[in-house]
């Protein structure tokens, strides 16, 4: 048989665990910088390089930066050997590595400028959006047409993996990034409070499993049998595996905001699929373990199936974790502390880290045709780093149960046991510390594998990996044609299941049952007629899918698309009515300027503006928070974390000189406090002539601002500025100017002016003239 | 209409679509154990080994 050689495009590949070694040092380098910021708050340097601007840069780097090139490298390296065919395009490969570079220079530029949309690992402003678009439009053009080029006609269930993270990923980013631009780096979220609470969180959740979940899982199903020399315990559990993941994950989005304002359905929802996705995820760690059986022992001297052994380990830990929280009840007590922090970091660290480094230490040695530089230094780094883990997780784990339960104690008359919420941060402050002394061993084990993979790639050469396959491969006029796949047996024996159980939940009595068991009976007898056949020279309907890649990627798509669509369209719908009846108004001119300093401080990176039903809570804040509260937020600001207190009613609750004063310095009137100064706002001035562009946005995405109102937008926001500056001026003796000038402490038209006007709105509706406006133009309608 | 959806459906009528997407799961689901109760090992088998083919020994570039 005739053969030809083909020659694995693996330049790509270490160009991309390269940068994926050089950002995961950076990344993880501003995790440290950010914990220390909030055991010590000396370490925030204003105005660039505060905890609010840092976190989503630490956040960004990790999860795009260090997982997204380690992952992008190891889809190129297993899918090339998995398909026997070279990457499609150089020129695509070259374009997807280096754009995707770019953008990360270009996050870690404009995070800490504060450029952000304040969507939790979405905060890259629109222009850099249409450029992650773009690139990974170049990514899957380049990974399709490798498939479309394949010498191996069934797909690999690392491959269903990596279909399924290239479709969902730009479904997840094109529908969260919705947003209208106002400037060149600014824009507003198309989405409004809840509806954006939902997208972000469907978003977000959804980050976490098509981005940090999925194709490691595919990288797993390729590294761990390649690393142990057996193939993967079950394939049967992976397909579960993957079916079980790629339609349940899509929907537990919503576990994030139990107890908030978003509907109870959706709650309900969210916490129901959260708990069914215990099951797949621990059939898909179970496999990756057991295929270690009876290669135990090589775990003694091999870093790298420690590595993955322990990483796996983490998976199944978190995804025991990540349901449990999900439990409304745990919920409860977990949410907004630093628990989620040690969630995330056991699959951070554990998961990623830990899947990363075994690869990165299983491949580049192959990829420079030598032998790992030092065995014992990366045994050395699996301790120190598991080590690492260990004091991070169990620190937060104790901090979070902590922060939940002080924050929820109540005295024997009923009050508040620690009404000072400061109580509860010094409470935890040793855990800060002992979070930094785990992050920086984690961090320095990461640093050992950078020096110890240099050598390695020093002491040998780069190659890349060949392979000879048999030139003609079937015609291609053999295959199932795809509308008979499409319409094949199993699907139409479904529709027809799904329609008679549809019927049976719209009517009742005797016709529900007669449906109900007509169901059953086709779907036995479909059963039935599919083991029959079982036996036949028929390929059956699954096997002939795994082999073509375009119809499977359109059945992926459908799967991650009902749960997205079913679930954020009831929110779409109802929004319009809440914004028609409300009692509440637009933010003001000078209360939107003040609100877009907020977001560019990233101070709902610690203060949350949600108030949960609960006793405890309301004592705390205020009156539990309802939709109506943020519906005119753009994004929302209803945030994931308390570090600081939550400022959903923060309105009236102090006098401006008391705002003016706590952020100049904090701790001045809040001894104890980890927030950073702010006294450079009080110098720094906004430029007004933008505000009516602003309202403009606002009013495009649904904010029912009236044309006259957005016309004196730039006099009333200055008319306003002046107003606070004269109090603070009356009633502080605080020097205010219009200029800058000496002994100015007040700038008056100040950012610093602008966000105390914001603060002081917080669960507040102005009255009465804003509504009676209000009413009259409804009534001129 | 049941009782049952009567009452989901005064929540709002878009609580139609949560309600297709889980039969719709639930069904897919039902599809696939099917599909993997009737592989036959030895087809599953060879699925597993493709990671396991051997590479070509390159010399270095």
């Amino acid at each position: 048989m005739e053969t030809q050689r083909i020659v694995y495009n693996d330049k790509v590949v270490r160009q991309f665990i390269w940068a994926s070694v050089l950002f995961g040092v950076i990344g993880m380098l501003v995790g440290v910088i950010v914990a220390l910021q909030l055991a010590f708050w000396p370490a925030n340097l204003p105005p660039l390089l505060t905890f609010g601007r840092l976190r989503p840069l630490h956040t960004n780097a990790v999860i795009f930066a260090f997982v997204g090139n380690m992952l992008f490298g190891g889809i190129y390296y297993s899918t090339q050997r998995l398909v026997k065919a070279r990457l499609a395009s150089d020129i695509l490969s070259a374009i997807h590595f280096w754009g995707w570079q770019l953008i990360i220079i270009s996050a870690v530029v404009t995070l800490p400028l504060g450029i952000t949309t304040a969507k939790e690992y979405a905060e890259l402003e629109w222009p850099i959006d249409l450029a992650i678009l773009f690139i990974w439009v170049v990514f899957a053009v380049n990974f399709f047409w490798m498939l479309a080029n394949r010498r191996e006609k069934h797909l690999y269930v690392a491959i269903w993996f990596y279909i399924a993270t290239i479709i969902t990923v730009a479904v997840l980013h094109i529908v969260n990034s919705f947003e209208v631009p106002v400037t060149a780096f600014k824009s507003y979220s198309l989405f409004a409070g809840v509806q954006d609470a939902l997208v972000q969180w469907w978003y977000g959740h959804n980050a976490v499993a098509f981005f940090l979940t999925t194709p490691i899982l595919g990288i797993m199903y390729y590294f761990l049998p390649k690393a142990a020399e057996r193939p993967v315990f079950s394939y049967r559990l992976s397909i579960v595996h993957f079916w079980g993941l790629v339609f349940i994950y899509i929907w537990a989005g919503p576990h994030h905001l139990l107890y908030t304002a978003l509907p109870d359905w959706a709650q309900t929802l969210g916490m129901i699929f959260s708990l069914m996705l215990w099951a797949p995820s621990w059939g898909g760690m179970l496999n990756g373990l057991l295929t270690l059986r009876g290669a135990w022992d090589k775990l003694r001297a091999d870093p790298v199936l420690k590595f993955f052994a322990a990483g796996v380990t983490f998976y199944g830990m978190s995804t025991f974790e990540g349901p449990l929280l999900s439990i409304k009840s745990v919920s409860g007590l977990a949410h907004y502390t630093d628990w989620i922090i040690a969630h995330v970091h056991g699959g951070g660290l554990g998961w990623n880290g830990f899947m990363a480094a075994g690869m990165f230490y299983w491949a580049v040695p192959r990829l420079y045709g030598t032998k790992l530089h030092s065995r014992g230094a990366a045994n050395f780094h699996f301790w120190i780093g598991t080590i690492g883990i260990l004091l991070y997780i169990v620190s937060m784990w104790v901090a979070g149960i902590t922060q939940g339960l002080m924050w929820r104690a109540v005295s024997e008359t009923g009050g508040l046991l620690y009404p000072n919420f400061v109580e509860t941060l010094l409470a935890i402050q040793p855990m800060y510390w002992t979070r930094l002394v785990g992050g920086l061993l984690y961090l320095s084990g990461f640093v050992l594998l950078a020096w110890n993979l240099i050598l390695t790639a020093k002491s040998g050469a780069a190659v890349d990996g060949e392979i000879e396959v048999p030139v003609a491969t079937e015609p291609r006029g053999s295959e199932v044609p795809w509308p008979k796949l499409l319409f094949g047996q199993p699907i139409i024996a479904s529709i027809v299941v799904m329609g008679l159980l549809f019927g049976m939940v719209l009517f009742d009595g005797l016709v529900s049952t007669v449906l109900a068991i007509v169901a059953l009976m086709w779907g036995v007898a479909a059963v039935a007629i599919s083991i029959r056949d079982r036996n036949s020279e028929k390929v059956s309907w699954h096997r002939a899918l795994e082999g073509r890649a375009g119809i499977f990627t359109v059945l992926v798509t459908i799967g991650i698309l009902v749960g997205g669509i079913a679930e954020i369209i009831p929110m779409v719908v109802s929004v319009p009515e809440t914004i028609r009846t409300t009692k509440n108004v637009p933010y003001s001119p000078l209360e939107l300027e003040g609100r877009d300093v907020f977001i560019r401080e990233g101070c709902y990176t610690c203060h949350s503006q949600m108030i949960r039903p609960f006793t405890w809570e309301s004592a705390r804040y205020g009156e539990v928070s309802s939709i109506e509260d943020s519906i005119f937020d753009h994004p929302f600001q209803w945030g994931s974390r308390r570090i600081g207190p939550d400022l959903a009613r923060l309105g009236g609750k102090y006098a401006d000189v008391w705002h003016y004063k706590h952020m100049l310095d904090p701790r001045e009137i809040s001894p104890g406090s980890n927030m950073p100064p702010y006294p450079h706002l009080a110098k720094s001035t906004i430029d007004f002539s933008n505000t009516p562009s602003k309202l403009r946005a606002m009013r495009n995405v649904g904010v029912p601002y009236r044309p006259e109102q957005i016309q004196t937008a730039e006099e009333e926001a200055r008319a306003t500025a002046a107003g606070i500056a004269a109090g603070l001026a009356e009633n502080a003796r605080v020097t205010t100017c219009e200029e800058p000038g000496d002994g100015c402490e007040l700038m008056v038209n100040s950012e610093l002016v602008a966000l105390i006007a914001y603060l002081q709105r917080l669960g507040r509706v102005p009255e009465p003239e804003s509504l009676a406006a209000a009413e009259t133009e409804e009534a001129a309608r | 209409m049941s009782r049952f959806a009567a009452e989901l459906f005064a929540q709002s009528p878009a609580l139609l679509y949560p309600l297709i997407a889980l039969i719709l799961f639930f069904v897919v689901f039902l599809v696939v154990v099917i599909r993997v109760v009737r592989m036959k090992a030895s087809e599953a088998d060879q699925y597993a080994r493709i990671p396991l083919e051997e590479e070509l020994e390159v010399p270095h570039e």
